[in-house]
Formats: C-alpha cells, structure tokens, sequence
C-alpha cells in the first residue's frame, strides 16, 4: 500500500503541475486539519532472556501492527511563487496483541524447559510524527487545488513491551499456563523523511474539504531492559479534512 | 540396601532402630492410654464422605467443630470448601480441623481432615491471657503489644495426652518463636521456631559429580535442605558422623534441630552425598506420582526425611563391625518416612574378596528408590521382612529402584546410566545385585536354588534374585539359565506396562505374608486387571514366573 502511495505522487506531479503553470499564485497561508487511517500492518519482534530456578529461560514477544487511525494537523506557508514551506504534527494511536512464547526452566530439573504460549491484549502504541516539508502548489482549477510536498520528519513512538511472561505452575510442574504479562512503555525518537500529495475542493475562498496522501518513515531503536529493539515507524498516512486557506 | 554378609547384620539392627512397624490403618496414628489420639482423614469414596457429612454435622450440633471458612472455588467453577475448626467448648484444638469439598449442588466430594479424640480436659484457664503475656514477655525478652494476647488451644502432645495452653507468637531479633503456656502453671509447654521458609532452588554437586537442582529453602541467612516445592516436605539432615545423634534422632528422643539441616550458604551444594540424597529422594517421589498417581510413601505425602553422615567415614577402620555394617556399608530406611544413608569407606579401601569401593551410598539413584519403597511397601502390602515374603519385599525395592533408574537415566552401562544391576554406581566395580543375571553374585535366579537357610532374615537379598529375575525377563525377555525357558517380554519400548503390573500387585493386591506363588498370581491377576487376559503383559509375567520355577 505504501508503495502504491509513493508511485502515486509523482504522477499527481505530472498530471497537474505542468498544464497549469503560469497560472495565478495559491493562497499565501494554508491550514488542513484530517481524520483519517494508516493502514499499514507489519510486525517487529523483541526477545530476551532472564534468570529462573539457576538456569536461564527466554522469552520472543511477536508485536503485529495493523492499520490505525490517524489524526493530522498543519498549515502552510507559500514563500516563492508556488513554493512554500509546512509543518503538520500526525498522530496514530493503535491497541493490538502481543504473541509471546516462553521457554520456561524447570524447577526440580536441569536441561527441561517448559514451553508456554500466550497472548498479551491491550499492547498500546502511539506513533507522533512532526513533518517538516517543502511545498510545491501548482496553479489552481477552480476550486480544486493540490499541493505536493516532501521534506524530513520526526517521528516519536511510544509502545507498550512485554517485559516478562508470567507463568503459573504446579506439582510436578512438567508444564506450565501462561498467567499473563509485565509490560513497561518506552518511548524513542528518530529522524525520518515524509513525502506527499494533498488534494482540496475549495467551497469558498477560505473554506474547503481535501483529503491527503503522506507516506513517512523512520526506523526507532526503543531500549528497554538493557536492549535494544529496532522498531519501523509511520507509513502511509490517509486523510480527509478541512481546509482552510488566507 | 545391605552389601554382602555385612548387610545380614546392618538388616538385624536396622530393624531394631527402625522400631515398631507402622500402623496398620493408614492415615492413624494411636497412643496409648491417655495419650492424644489423633485421625488423619482423606476420604473421597462416597461411603466415606457420607460417614463423614454426618459425623461433621454431629460435631457441628455439638460445637466440637467450627465454622471458620466458606469459599468459592476459585479453580473449579461451582465448588465450595468449607473449613472447620475442632474445638472444645469454644477453645479450638490446635491442628485439628475439617476441609470439606462440596459440588453446585452441595454434595461432598471430599474431606481432608485432622481431628483428635479423647480430649478429656477442662477448659478453664487458672491463668489469664494477660499473666500469660507476661510470661511469654519475660521468656523472649520482648515487649507484647496490647492487641497481641495469648490465644487459649487446646495442643496436643503426641504420649501425654493434651494441655490447655496460652499460644503466643514473638518475633526476636534472631527468629520468630511460637509459644505455648500452661494455661494452669505457666511453665512451658512447647515452642518452635515459627520463620517461615522461602523455597529456594538451588544447584548441587552429587556424589559422582554430575550437576543438578536443589530444591532447598532459604533460612535466615542460610539454604537448608527442605524441599518445598513437592507436595510432601522432603528434608535432609547432615548428621556430621555424630552416630549417638543419629540413634536419638532415629529413636524419637530427640527432634532434629534446625542446625542438624544439611546447609549451604550460597545455595550451590558441595557435600555430594546430601546432594544426591535429597534430590534423588525428590525424584523417586516424581516417579511414583507420575507413574502411577502415588503421593509418597503412605499415598497421603507423609514427610521424608534423608539422614546422612550418620557416622565419620575417616573412622571406618576402628568402629565395632556391625557398625561399619549398618552406618557404613548400607542404607536403610528407618520407618516413618526416615531413610539413612550410609557414608561408604575411604576412597583407598575396598573389601575383599570382591575388591569393591564403597561411595556414599546415597550416590546411586536406585539404592535411594529401593530405600524409599520400603517405605511404601510399609504403607500397603506391609510385607513380612522374612522369609519369602521378606524376598518380595527386597524384590519390590529392587524393581522399583531400577524402574526409578529407567525413568530418569539413559539406559547404558556406564555411571549414572539406567541398568538392571543394584547399586552399581556406589559399590564399584558390579554393585551387589543384578536382576539380569543374579548367579553373576551368587543369588538364585530360580526357585530351585532358592537358599533356605536363616542368614539373612531367611535369604531375603539374596533370594529377591528369583522375582528379580522374573521381572527383568518380563521387560526384557530371554532365557533363563537354570530352567533354560524362554520368555517373550513386552520389550523395553512396553517397560512402563510391567512396571505397573507388579507396582499393582505389590501395592494393592498382595497380602503381607505372600509367598512366591502367591506373587506369581497377584502379578498375573494385576495384569489381567491392567491390560486384560491374554494380554502381552499377562502372557510376559506368567512366562518369567514359570521360567524362575514359580509355578
């Protein structure tokens, strides 16, 4: 999907910004406010061990990412002719669940782990993007108007980690349930790159609706436990909303 | 687990200190005269527990037993538990009370119960609670709060019947102590220590080096071997090869002290021979619970205690012979769940003629296992230590010692591998016994070479090598040497299918005076029960027993 983004933008270049140059310059000021969706879906996944009845035992927590709603806000600025400069702050917030699956050591044996799978619900992430871009509107048709944009961005994640996967046991203990999770939220921050393309319908001068196409990306290392977890942030972002123009 | 002509002595004094055997209702224990009588119940049969509704609601309408507690099960949907608590006109009764199991629809499932009789004392303190504070005050050296007075129980004393006491508990700054205050006189009665322990699983060396896990608890600042982990408590004493200590403590004259616990600082044990003695008794109480659903000894997980270092192994040149026999050479258990593990001989001395080793015998998981189900054998067929039925008895703790081995052990020659010799790892080279081939040590492995003689309790060591045989031939198949009948085992793959059968036998069916005969029948009638007539297992056990001439 966000592949299919990305090829997009450049043909909304080409289709739109080369037929109506010449025409008169876009508004000085432009603010948008969306709601929308980001429907990427991967996963990433973290592992670490721990100390348990004096040997070690391990635990591989799979974290899927699916779509997620959005919310975006911006505005921008024209500087020279049809280039400007902009700034919209993004933000996804997503729950999902988290597979783990422990090797848990043995109590009363050397070399015999149990295994024991489970499931954490109500792993949270929230992903804050600020989106630094250089704008470029070509001539307007009417009410129709579109601005293509790309520039770095700052991405933020905030992500709920399972940090150890509570068993319950009893005699003879050869196996044992998964009796939940400890989680922790870590934060961390990286730079990235954002490109896009935004598409208005102006029903006034000042007023309209648009919908917005943004594809960003950042890779974040997030530290918990003494490690480090390499986590992709972003995607492509899909909106609609106001537009307001001055 | 006596070695050799040694062991003839060690058995004669081993069931001397072992005592009276034990009681031949399971879960009773009955003094004398006035002494607390006490039942222990575990009923779960339906004729059991509807005696058992009636005599609660009859001890409830007499207010000899209270209501304390009433909850939803929490694990299973539906279920209740009520606890009662025994008592004697409003005093409760200390350790005396009820658990009983109840359905959705209120039927009893089952009664877990503690309850003393016989309780002929009055109930009126001479003492109040506050006189017996100041007793306990001047006792610890530590100030009571005002909230914190004596409790008035009934406690019973084992032989001398019941005292009306104060209970009080006290923390100090070396320990936490329970009290107990004659209610009339204000003397002492009884105290404990009363600091819980942590379970604490640490790491060990046994005596052949191999590593392993400790199931210990934490103690103050120390480890102690106290498994608390298994259902029943599984202890282990290190007895420093103070012999006079181990006699008293095997007599009841004294109860272990917390210093007699085998301890470790660091929770990573050195002293091979409590290693191997506490993990493997730990094991052998998993291999008869899993194998067979069995709690312990006597099915009701009553405590096991290993005592090692009865004596100094340093001094095993200047001890009277039948010392050497009985706290050197051998291992034996001792009643009541208590097991003593021999302390071998210096690594310089062997015996003659065999030219054999001694290691601790704890050391060997199958000596351990054959100790322990003596214990069980006790508690079911009580099988006469003599004569043929003393050979059953021998038999069984070899079997089920060998079982333990297969269980937790490859199969192989080498040490700490499963095989059918008896103790093999700690008398080296051969061990004592070989159920494969029991001639290889002099034994009979027919009936027609049965010793008839009165050594040894009537040849029960030596003669074990008839059943012996016949288990190993029902495993494994083969031939016999003497009849030269071939059987058809169930093949190693089907050992578990054996294991049952005698288990079955030896534990259910058998009576304590059984003889050979009666063994071949009572094995053959548990695997017909087991596996049905004309089972693979039927025709295996009845072939090995006509093979050994048991017919």
């Amino acid at each position: 999907m966000t592949k299919q983004i990305a090829r997009l933008i450049p043909l909304l270049l080409v289709a739109w910004g080369v037929p109506l140059a010449g025409q008169a310059p876009p508004p000085r000021i432009s603010v948008a406010v969306h709601g929308g969706y980001q429907p990427t879906t991967s996963r990433f996944e973290d592992s670490f061990t721990f100390a348990r009845y004096q040997e070690t035992g391990s635990t591989r927590v799979e974290y899927p990412m699916g779509g997620a709603f959005l919310f975006d806000a911006g505005a921008g600025v024209r500087l020279w002719r049809r280039l400007g400069a902009g700034l919209v702050v993004s933000r996804v917030g997503r729950a999902s669940t988290a597979s783990t699956r422990s090797f848990i050591p043995h109590p009363l044996y050397l070399d015999t782990p149990r295994q024991v799978d489970g499931e954490a619900g109500a792993v949270q992430r929230a992903e804050t993007g600020i989106h630094f871009h250089v704008r470029y509107e070509p001539a307007s048709r009417g009410p129709l108007r579109i601005v293509i944009s790309g520039g770095p961005s700052v991405l933020r994640v905030r992500q709920t980690l399972v940090t150890e996967a509570r068993v319950r046991e009893e005699y003879p203990y050869d196996t044992a349930e998964f009796g939940g999770v400890n989680t922790q939220e870590v934060e961390g921050r990286a730079n990235g790159f954002n490109v896009g393309a935004d598409l208005g319908w102006m029903f006034t001068r000042h007023l309209g609706l648009g919908g917005t196409l943004r594809l960003t990306r950042a890779v974040i290392a997030l530290d918990a436990d003494q490690r480090r977890i390499p986590v992709e942030a972003g995607g492509a972002h899909i909106g609609v909303g106001l537009r307001l123009t001055f | 687990m006596p070695g050799k002509e040694l062991a003839s002595v060690a058995l004669i004094a081993a069931a001397v200190l072992a005592g009276p055997r034990a009681p031949a209702v399971q879960g009773q224990e009955q003094g004398l005269g006035r002494a607390a009588r006490v039942s222990r119940v575990a009923a779960v049969a339906p004729a059991d527990l509807r005696a058992w509704d009636a005599q609660i609601d009859s001890m409830s309408r007499e207010r000899t037993l209270d209501r304390r507690r009433d909850r939803a099960d929490r694990m299973v949907p539906g279920r209740r538990h009520t606890r009662f608590v025994q008592a004697v006109n409003g005093v409760p009764v200390y350790g005396g009370d009820v658990a009983r199991q109840t359905d959705a629809r209120g039927v009893t499932l089952s009664v877990f119960a503690t309850v003393y009789d016989g309780i002929g004392i009055h109930t009126e303190p001479t003492l109040s609670p506050e006189h017996a504070r100041a007793i306990v005050e001047g006792l610890s050296g530590m100030p009571l709060g005002g909230s914190r007075l004596p409790r008035l129980v009934i406690l019973p004393r084992g032989g001398e019947g019941y005292a009306l006491t104060y209970q009080a508990r006290v923390a100090t700054p070396g320990d936490i102590t329970m009290y107990f205050i004659d209610a009339h006189t204000g003397a002492v009665v009884h105290q404990r220590s009363d600091a819980h322990t942590q379970a604490a699983v640490g790491l060990g060396t046994g005596v052949l080096g191999d590593r392993k896990k400790v199931q210990a608890s934490r103690q103050g600042g120390l480890f102690v071997q106290i498994d608390r982990m298994r259902p029943p408590a599984i202890e282990t004493l290190d007895m420093r090869g103070n012999l006079f200590r181990t006699l008293n403590i095997l007599n009841g004259a004294i109860t272990p002290a917390a210093s007699d616990f085998a301890a470790d600082t660091d929770n990573d044990w050195t002293d091979g021979a409590a290693v191997d003695a506490h993990t493997y008794a730990g094991y052998t109480y998993d291999y008869f619970f899993k194998r067979f659903g069995r709690r312990g000894l006597d099915n009701a997980d009553i405590p096991i205690r290993n005592l090692t270092h009865p004596v100094d192994r340093a001094n095993a040149g200047h001890v009277p012979e039948f010392v050497l026999g009985l706290f050197y050479l051998n291992a034996f258990y001792a009643g009541s769940g208590v097991m003593v593990y021999g302390e071998g001989l210096p690594q310089d001395v062997v015996t003659l003629p065999e030219r054999q080793r001694w290691n601790y015998m704890s050391g060997a998981l199958d000596v351990v296992a054959h100790e322990l189900t003596h214990g069980i054998t006790d508690y079911s067929s009580g099988l006469l230590y003599e004569n043929e039925p003393g050979a059953l008895n021998e038999s069984f703790s070899d079997i089920m010692g060998t079982a333990v081995e297969f269980f937790f052990q490859p199969p192989g020659d080498a040490l700490l591998q499963a095989d059918y010799l008896i103790a093999e790892d700690v008398v080296t080279p051969g061990g004592l016994r070989s159920m494969a081939d029991p001639a290889a040590f002099g034994h009979p492995d027919h009936y027609s070479r049965r010793y008839t003689g009165t050594a040894d309790n009537g040849g029960i060591h030596g003669n074990a090598g008839i059943p012996n045989q016949a288990y190993f031939l029902a495993v494994e198949g083969g031939t016999n040497r003497t009849s030269g009948l071939v059987v058809q085992g169930v093949g190693r793959g089907n050992r578990e299918q054996i294991e049952r059968v005698f288990y079955r036998a030896f534990t259910l069916l058998m009576p304590a005076n059984a003889d050979f005969v009666t063994g071949r029948a009572a094995t053959i009638q548990a695997a017909r029960d087991l596996f049905g007539p004309g089972s693979a297992p039927e025709r295996a056990v009845t072939q090995a027993w006509t093979a050994v001439g048991v017919n």
